[in-house]
């Protein structure tokens, strides 16, 4: 009985090793988890299941989508940090779940045990008023907040997230102080909120705009970008109205720490040409994000940038946990 | 809406394939509705990239079809055995089940699907007609109103108790349990005792699950070690006109409170029936067969429930404002058609909209026809023996509770619930009131606090804004409502 087991044993041993091979010379060969750190139906739902189809055509093994939503990402996020380094678990994750969370507090995973992969879209932030507000731009803001001396009010999907951290560098750069007002729904909370006259401004994506903005509900003071975006030309960035401050959400494919190389280099590949998708694309221009292209280098580079600009305003906002390892 | 192509947008949805999406949409969703943990949320969100490739009237319709009928599917498996297909239906447990039990499943069936049909028909025809003009009520909720809505909520724990100070008490215990995870207003993480599965609170799904099935799977365990099992003979048949008509008065309070919580976005169908409820309770000449197998009960949670759906869609195609939590899904789901729901879709494209409006028409009636031939079927469950159908239920529970968030932690709140559910139970706690205290405890909280630090501090916003005015004085009205009829008619209340 013992020497069966002990056969048993050497046998399972065995096989992990050839698997761990086998991985990395020809993979993918099962079905590839892609791991959404948010509830089905939500922005990265709707991008990574767009996504799967051209990948899968890349990949030449089904992909699959698995939600693991709660905690502003985390839950996912951390899913994918403890995961098997083998390349079927790749999540895709935005920069509140390998950024902002972390400083936070509470979490069991950092940024390190994650093999970031690349960096492929870019979702904008408006700066946004109810259009019956007497703030027409920049100016008007600075006045109106230093007039209500902090208590103006701006609606965030939620304190420290995507949307109020780059919001939060402007209000530092012009020196004036307003009172987040989070919203448990959301966007959505948000910008019904807005409609309403209930808060003075809010920060939001252009997919939560485009309806109430086209119909004229809405006036955006800014957009929080380098430059002026393609669908919304007569939207001024803040750069050109004399605060050079730049902030997005953005979305990333990483998978964990220790995957070897060459799995890397199979997914980036299949990962590169499959954003160049024409349906994908197509699907990205109507929810109003951008795409782009970092690679693992460029994209850790910029991840440890990002961190780094980020960490500074979590810090003068007293969100900073000093408890983080 | 007296453009002359109305009727042709109208025919549009007559057609074959058309009614064919519809009817596999309102089928699916009822499926998914009745396996608990499987919600209508989840169901119209995974299907929206099979809809990327559609006719934008087939996509949509098909979507709204299963949100139709993921609402009501939820009430075959509260009737049947006990356990809430969506947070939507699980009121309808309270009268439902205990008449499941008494052997008259048909009828409680029968007429949970009619008055989801009735709820949903009439929210269609209020979506039809007043759309643009109700939507405007939507805006007007802020913090200071939803905090008033929760209060006139958590107000019913105090009408469904048989004993106020253990309901009281009891919601409490809820309203405690809704504060754990992140904080709502400043995101800090409160009582998660580091475990990243808490980060948003308590699961609520997986505590329904484990509040009213796994708690009741105990019940009936214990039923069978102390030989004691009841065995139900199935008797009855679905509602005749007369019962019907003797309900009409519930109904319709059911439709209208059903539409008008649909339309207040970020409330939902599970507030809608608990409301619902109370009032059909506080209005009836004998609240004290409510939670004992009344068929008006169950009237009164599906008729609601249902009517939100037509409710909710109202804020979403109007202002591009969900209402709750599948329309907020379905805003994706046009956006990918490219539709901006909005104020500008009814005049660019009111073929879209006149579909909708018909598509969710025909699809109350599919569900209604649907619900009518498979009530004889599934009240065969009853027929399984105890013991098999035990297993199968919390098979079905705890496949359920990991598969709304494929979280392991939901699993284990599943089994406390259970275990905390079944001592309620055993010493004549509410278990409504725990449900009701953990659904409106958040909202309560975070409109409390936003609504404090819009006003700096100001607390006189609840009684000066006229809504949250009007939900104060309902809230105190039905809390002395009781005593009053007690001193008038001169005798207690049997609760």
């Amino acid at each position: 009985m013992k020497k069966l087991a002990t056969i048993f044993t050497a046998a399972c041993v065995l096989t992990a090793g050839f698997s761990m091979t086998a991985a990395a010379a020809d993979y993918p060969q099962r079905p590839v988890t892609v791991v959404v750190p948010w509830g089905a139906g939500g922005g990265s739902d709707i991008i990574a299941r767009a996504l799967a189809k051209p990948l899968e055509k890349e990949l030449g093994k089904p992909v699959i989508i698995t939600n693991k939503p709660g905690g502003s990402g985390t839950v996912g996020t951390s899913y994918v940090a403890h995961a098997r380094p083998d390349g079927y678990t790749v999540g895709l994750i935005n920069n509140t779940g390998l950024i902002h969370q972390i400083h936070y507090g509470g979490l069991d995973y950092t940024k390190a045990d994650l093999d970031p992969l690349a960096l492929f879209l870019r979702v904008p932030v408006f700066l946004v008023v109810n259009s019956e507000s007497p703030i027409k731009n920049v100016d008007d803001y600075i006045k109106a907040a230093k007039e209500k001396n902090g208590s103006l009010t701006l609606g965030v999907a939620a304190v420290g997230g995507g949307t109020h951290l780059p919001i939060e560098m402007f209000f530092k750069a012009a020196g004036i102080k307003v009172q987040p007002m989070p919203s448990k729904s959301g966007g959505s909370g948000v910008i019904t909120s807005l409609v309403g006259n209930h808060i003075d401004s809010a920060v939001l994506h252009p997919s939560e705009v485009y309806g109430q903005y086209k119909a004229g509900a809405l006036r955006i003071i800014g957009v929080l970008d380098e430059k002026r975006l393609e669908t919304y030309p007569d939207v001024p960035t803040f750069k050109e109205q004399g605060f050079n401050v730049t902030g997005q959400v953005w979305r990333s494919f990483v998978v964990p720490k220790g995957t070897p190389k060459e799995v890397k280099d199979i997914l980036v590949k299949a990962l590169e040409n499959a954003t160049k998708d024409a349906t994908y694309l197509e699907t990205l221009a109507k929810l109003g994000d951008m795409p782009t292209w970092m690679g693992p280098t460029d994209f850790a580079k910029y991840l440890d940038e990002d961190d780094a600009k980020l960490l500074d305003i979590i810090k003068s906002l007293n969100l900073y946990n000093k408890n983080v390892k | 809406m007296e453009s002359p192509d109305t009727f042709g947008y109208v025919l549009a949805v007559f057609r074959p394939e058309c009614l064919w999406s519809i009817f596999v949409g309102v089928f699916g969703g009822t499926v998914i509705g009745a396996l608990p943990g499987l919600t209508a949320t989840m169901g119209v969100a995974l299907l929206i990239p099979l809809t990327f490739g559609m006719d934008p009237i087939l996509g949509l319709n098909m979507l709204i079809g299963i949100f139709i009928g993921g609402i009501y599917g939820g009430c075959i498996s509260s009737i049947l055995v006990k356990t809430p297909g969506t947070p939507a239906s699980a009121a309808t447990v309270l009268d439902g089940y205990p008449l499941a039990q008494k052997g008259q499943a048909m009828k409680a069936l029968g007429m949970a699907t009619l008055a989801s049909g009735i709820g949903g028909l009439f929210s269609c025809v209020v979506l039809a007609f007043m759309a643009p003009m109700l939507a405007s009520v939507a805006l007007k909720f802020g913090p200071a109103e939803y905090f008033s809505l929760a209060a006139f909520g958590l107000a019913i724990i105090a009408s469904l108790s048989s004993d106020i100070l253990k309901g009281i008490l009891v919601g409490c215990f809820g309203m405690l349990l809704s504060t754990i995870g992140s904080d709502p207003i400043g995101g800090v993480l409160r009582f998660t005792f580091g475990a990243t599965g808490f980060a948003d609170g308590v699961a609520f799904i997986p505590a329904l699950i484990g509040l009213f099935a796994i708690s009741e799977v105990m019940v009936q365990i214990e039923r069978i070690f102390e030989k004691n099992e009841v065995a139900i003979k199935l008797s009855g048949s679905i509602p005749n006109l007369k019962e019907m008509a003797s309900c009409w008065k519930t109904l319709l309070r059911g439709s209208i409170i059903g539409t008008f919580v649909g339309i207040v976005p970020g409330t939902g169908s599970g507030t809608a029936s608990w409301i619902s409820y109370s009032e059909a309770k506080r209005n009836s000449k004998h609240p004290e067969r409510f939670g004992t197998g009344e068929l008006e009960g169950v009237a009164a949670t599906e008729s609601a429930n249902n009517a939100v759906c037509g409710g909710a869609l109202v804020p979403l195609l109007a202002l591009g404002i969900p209402g709750d939590s599948v329309t907020a899904v379905l805003v994706g789901g046009l956006m990918i058609q490219g539709l901006a729901p909005g104020p500008m879709l009814f005049a660019e494209r009111p073929d879209v909209i006149i579909g909708i409006f018909t598509g969710s028409f025909v699809a109350n009636i599919f569900m209604i026809i649907i619900g009518l031939a498979g009530v004889g079927m599934f009240a065969q469950v009853l027929k399984i023996p105890k013991r098999t159908l035990i297993m199968a239920i919390v098979m079905f529970c705890v496949l359920g509770s990991y598969a709304i968030n494929m979280n392991v932690t939901d699993l284990y709140t599943m089994l406390v619930f259970g275990v905390v559910g079944y001592f309620l139970q055993k010493y004549n706690f509410s278990l409504a009131a725990v449900c009701i205290a953990l659904i409106l405890g958040p909202m309560a909280e975070e409109n409390l606090r936003l609504a404090y630090i819009a006003n700096r501090g100001d607390l006189t916003v609840f009684l000066t804004r006229p809504i949250s005015a009007l939900f104060v004085f309902l809230t105190v009205f039905s809390l002395c409502w009781p005593i009053y009829r007690e001193w008038k008619t001169g005798k207690k209340i049997p609760q």
